[in-house]
């Protein structure tokens, strides 16, 4: 019963915290990328 | 009718002048039986010199030893066309550009038939098979599928050439699409070899991959040129 | 006064973006506690029939995203327009997350229920040269040079691709399969409650696609803006 508990966890586990890191991880991306545009749009002024 | 009679004359010169550049890469498709038959040569040191395998094993590792002879001879096309521009006479044919793959197909096919005829041969010598069952399947599903398999190199080797890291790449994107055609391939020649199986749906497979790649590249191979 | 203005461009989109995944959040609580609470054991699996309920939605969102990014492709290759190349690679690459999510969590299952976590099932097979396909994809994309030549050549692949998944999958069903077949052309094979929880996790994670789609189809066009700036700031300062 405690085994398949632990299966069970490790699923939902992966699942949902799989997608939240996903995430976190576009939300830095996009957040670095629009920092770059900032910084060369200014460059270009 | 006239019109027919141009239409096939430009078809035959397309395919005489991909033989004749074919023939003068002579490196592609000597390396490629020369590592075709090293790698019979190491599957069957590592079985331990074995006198006799089963069938099955047999035709799989014949499969393998059929793609460690195309890939190269594959990768060298590619190498010759992205770095000797050897389809940009191609491109000068007046005919529709997907008739270049199908004439690259024609040429292709032949020789990837006679290079890997070099590895089955070998193959049958060193790990001793005796001869199959019904040779007549045997050569029809071995022709079969180096057809088809040739057809997915030349395709993908297409696409690969303006890749940075192609001999990367270019495995990783023909194993995944081949694969059903490896299995197609090693399922009718087991049944050739060993009367083991059922043919019927693996000739369907082959049949399925030889349509996709007559109607898809007429869609897609324009693209694929394109600079 | 430029910062001020930059900053006033991106707030709101800050703001739509914790408005959106703050209502997915409390969706994705509702569905975690229909999936791992509310829902009733199976008389022979036990609690591990609830692995399903995460299972069977990312393998369903995985297909429907490469069939996204397929129909992405074709468009790109028929009208040319760089927009489709963006939706196609964002929905590919979330294809590609789920898919590993489902071959995990599958394995998570297998391992109790048939005591190995990885079998020769057609099923299994067929969606592990899936990922391998799709990862051809990534892999072939990040090395083409020029905007327009990544997006011509990965859209041909990307056609490819999903084509083969047909043939692919038929070509391996032939083998016997262990694998249960939730739904079939008879109905879903399951108590009412059950079917539910399968149901709201589909739901659910169908949006968080979508959310990941818009997040993800906006960073590509930001990075795009990035490329073509790049280019800019070379031709002015050589």
């Amino acid at each position: 019963m405690l085994r398949d508990l632990w299966f069970l966890w490790a699923a939902a586990g992966v699942v949902t915290l799989g997608t939240l890191a996903y995430t976190v991880l576009l939300w830095m991306r996009q957040t670095r990328l629009e920092q770059l545009v900032a910084r060369l749009e200014r460059e270009l002024e | 009718m006239r019109e027919v009679g141009l239409w096939w004359w430009r078809f035959a010169a397309l395919v005489r002048a991909e033989a004749a550049s074919r023939a003068r890469a002579r490196t592609g498709w000597i390396a490629g039986v020369c590592f075709g038959v090293l790698w019979v040569l190491v599957a069957g040191i590592a079985l331990d010199g074995t006198a006799r395998l089963p069938a099955a094993w047999w035709c799989g590792l014949l499969w393998l030893g059929v793609l460690c002879t195309l890939v190269p001879q594959w990768l060298a096309d590619s190498a010759g066309d992205a770095e000797m521009g050897a389809t940009s006479g191609l491109l000068l044919a007046p005919l529709d550009r997907s008739w270049i793959f199908y004439a690259r197909w024609c040429v292709r096919a032949g020789f990837a038939c006679l290079t890997a005829a070099a590895v089955a041969g070998t193959s049958f010598i060193i790990l001793n098979e005796p001869p199959p069952r019904h040779p007549a399947w045997f050569a029809a599903a071995f022709v079969s599928g180096v057809v088809v398999l040739s057809g997915l190199g030349t395709f993908l080797a297409t696409l690969a050439t303006v890749s940075r890291s192609r001999e990367a790449v270019f495995p990783l994107l023909l194993i995944p699409v081949a694969l059903p055609v490896i299995l197609a391939s090693v399922r009718l020649t087991v049944y050739a070899a060993a009367s083991y199986g059922r043919p019927q749906v693996w000739w369907e497979v082959l049949l399925a991959y030889f349509v996709l790649l007559c109607v898809l590249p007429w869609l897609l191979y324009e693209p694929a040129l394109e600079e | 006064m430029e910062k001020h203005r930059a900053d006033a461009r991106r707030r709101p989109r800050v703001g739509w973006f914790l408005a959106a995944a703050g209502a997915l959040a409390a969706v994705v609580w509702a569905d975690l506690y229909l999936a791992l609470i509310a829902s009733p054991p199976e008389e022979n699996m036990g609690d591990l029939v609830r692995i399903m309920y995460f299972h069977v939605p990312c393998a369903w969102v995985a297909l429907f995203a490469f069939f996204v990014s397929f129909i992405a492709a074709g468009m790109y290759l028929w009208r040319r327009n760089t927009g489709w190349d963006s939706l196609a690679v964002s929905s590919a690459e979330i294809g590609l997350c789920f898919t590993t999510l489902a071959l995990i969590t599958g394995a998570l299952w297998a391992r109790p229920v048939w005591g190995a976590w990885w079998t020769w099932d057609p099923r299994l097979t067929t969606t592990l040269i899936l990922w391998f396909l799709y990862a051809g994809y990534f892999l072939l994309r990040g090395s083409l040079d020029g905007r327009e030549r990544r997006a011509r050549v990965s859209a041909v692949y990307g056609v490819i691709a999903f084509l083969d998944v047909p043939v692919v999958h038929m070509s391996v069903t032939w083998w016997r399969s262990i694998h249960p077949a939730v739904v079939s052309s008879q109905g879903i094979h399951m108590p009412p409650g059950m079917a539910d929880a399968l149901w709201m996790g589909l739901c659910t994670w169908m949006a968080v696609y979508a959310l990941l789609l818009t997040v993800r189809y906006r960073m590509e066009r930001q990075r795009e803006r990035v490329e073509r700036l790049v280019a800019r700031v070379r031709a002015q300062t050589s």
